[in-house]
């Protein structure tokens, strides 16, 4: 914590190297975070791209409160909550816009190679409704609180506490015998 | 048969491994890098910001060199030729300065001037400059 507010002074001050340690502290966290929200490589690496390229440019502005990691983690879960809104919008477009965002996925170099574990929940993760597997992961993966992602979601701590627990039971439910305990 | 318990640690405690191609992320990086430096560029500190952050340690430089509290006891000051408004201002952020360092100077600045509008047109450095030599002199 101590580290990372010297690093976002120094960074603030101009030092490249503190940027480019805070780049490399956290992106592989990022990376795994957006790819259990958004269940595609291309649009993951987009929203931390995304994330970094805003943190680069508006850090002097940033005050922050709690964690770095918190902070970016958030930043993440927020794109990759408008990325799957605009998603589902062009999903309902058309075939040929689906079609479109699937080709999108598939980029020619990839920036990540995602290990089956993470492959695996992924998988699981995605058959959940958007707002269920956004309260799932940001508790049990970025270790948020309830009430951190009820302000996130802008919903009250109980609906989240709901949406944990639905989906918790409908993972049980897809999960049964399919993962290593 | 997983319990919810179960999946729930399960995923927690899940290795989730990635590898990442070090020569995509090396570009990464430098576009990053070079979207800051860009930034950093065209968003070149306001002219005013500098000059404030000088005014301000000068005007601490002078408050020191003359010793504004002496023995716990504030001394008069002679009048500077400022406003009072002008000096108010300095004095504020030079307090600023003291307890933020550079960085809250900068933001005090920001909000006091900027954001209101109410930049002191007749503070200059050069003026702060004159007056800091005529009082080294005497």
């Amino acid at each position: 914590m101590l580290e990372d507010r010297l690093l976002i002074w120094r960074f603030k001050c101009g030092d490249r190297e503190a940027f480019c340690r805070i780049y490399r502290k956290y992106r592989a966290d990022l990376l795994k975070l957006a790819a259990l929200l958004l269940h595609n490589a291309g649009d993951a690496e987009d929203a931390v791209h995304d994330v970094f390229v805003s943190f680069a440019q508006t850090a002097e502005r940033l005050k922050l409160q709690g964690s770095l990691k918190g902070y970016l983690l958030t930043c993440v879960a927020n794109n990759a909550r408008n990325r799957n809104r605009s998603r589902q919008r062009k999903q309902t477009v058309g075939l040929d816009e689906a079609a479109d965002v699937v080709c999108k996925s598939a980029t020619p170099e990839q920036w990540v190679t995602y290990g089956e574990e993470l492959q695996r929940w992924s998988d699981a993760l995605a058959k959940l409704p958007y707002e269920q597997r956004e309260t799932v992961t940001l508790h049990l993966r970025a270790g948020m609180k309830m009430r951190q992602i009820a302000r996130l979601q802008g919903v009250s701590v109980n609906t989240v506490k709901g949406r944990y627990r639905y989906a918790l039971e409908k993972l049980r439910s897809l999960l049964n015998g399919d993962l290593k305990p | 048969m997983k319990s919810e318990k179960n999946i729930e640690q399960s995923l927690k405690q899940a290795d989730m491994n990635i590898e990442i191609n070090t020569e995509t992320d090396g570009a990464i990086l430098s576009e990053l890098i070079a979207a800051r430096k860009e930034r950093r560029s065209t968003a070149t500190r306001h002219p005013a910001l500098k000059l404030a952050a000088a005014a301000a340690l000068i005007v601490a430089t002078l408050l020191i060199g003359h010793g504004l509290v002496h023995n716990g006891k504030h001394v008069t000051v002679e009048p500077s030729g400022h406003t009072r408004i002008e000096t108010l201002n300095l004095v504020s952020l030079n307090a600023v300065y003291r307890q933020g360092g550079m960085e809250a100077l900068e933001q005090q600045y920001r909000k006091t001037f900027i954001d209101s509008e109410s930049r002191p047109a007749r503070l200059s450095v050069e003026r702060l400059l004159t007056e800091l030599a005529e009082n080294g002199e005497s």
